[in-house]
């Protein structure tokens, strides 16, 4: 009976964990979000990387800006805002259970108000990084 | 050594980052891909959006520097948390500190990094 058992490293039993991650829905989808942040490291050193052309220089920047023009850089560039975006929604939804219960008065406010308002704050933001980056002319 | 002093979690402090981190990705972070990476290479921007001296004095001003700084550096304490549990995940034992010292000191590593470009810029 005891050579059934498969333990693992520590000695412990170890469930076999062959694709666990596609025998539910709700698994691979949480598989899929906590994936997002394979995606979120590569973007932070993407923005590692311009942040340290802009302290090298003009031409460091100009070269910066040619990487970001290629095709495979652009097709990259649109994985990741899918999955920055599926990260967002993921976040505001869970943001009502990681969050302590908000009181008006003694009503509680629903889950559903929270959701809301981080979508109404994510689209202003948006909106302000999308109007404060585009722009110059003079 | 006193046996009675509880051995204190670095969880915390680490979550906190990663919280912040969750929460600059989640707001900034489709935004800042969709114009640096998709809207400015195609063309869709006006002409200098992008050019050095405006990038230069918007990112090298003190509200600029900050902004940067905190943002760059709490999305990387948020990819490795995140990657850190994840290991977990893919079956690979992560008890004990050494997947600890690689993950959390790189998300350290490149927030000093970070820190030394603003510092210069």
């Amino acid at each position: 009976m005891s050579s059934e058992r498969r333990d693992g490293p520590s000695g412990r039993y170890d469930r076999p964990m062959g694709r666990w991650y596609l025998r539910r829905a709700y698994l691979f989808r949480y598989t899929l979000r906590e994936l997002t942040a394979v995606f979120v490291l590569i973007e932070a050193l993407i923005l590692l990387a311009g942040l340290s052309a802009l302290v090298a220089g003009p031409a460091a920047w100009a070269g910066f800006r040619e990487t970001l023009s290629h095709p495979l850089m652009i097709g990259l560039h649109a994985i990741l805002l899918l999955a920055a975006l599926y990260n967002s929604i993921t976040w505001f939804l869970v943001a009502p259970k990681a969050m302590p219960a908000i009181f008006i008065g003694t009503r509680p406010v629903s889950d559903r108000v929270i959701v809301v308002a981080h979508l109404i704050v994510f689209a202003i933001l948006s909106a302000l990084i999308v109007a404060l980056l585009a722009g110059g002319g003079a | 050594m006193s046996a009675r002093r509880p051995r204190r979690s670095h969880e915390p402090v680490v979550w906190l980052l990663f919280a912040a981190g969750g929460m600059v990705a989640a707001m900034l972070l489709p935004a800042l891909i969709l114009v640096i990476g998709l809207a400015e290479p195609a063309g869709m921007l006006p002409q200098a959006s992008l050019d050095y001296e405006r990038v230069a004095r918007l990112v090298g001003s003190p509200a600029g520097k900050l902004a940067a700084f905190t943002v760059v550096s709490v999305l990387f304490w948020h990819a490795m948390h995140r990657i850190f549990h994840g290991l977990h995940d893919l079956g690979i034992e992560t008890r004990g500190n050494r997947y600890r010292f690689i993950s959390y000191g790189f998300a350290l590593l490149a927030t000093l990094v970070t820190a030394g470009m603003v510092l210069i810029l």
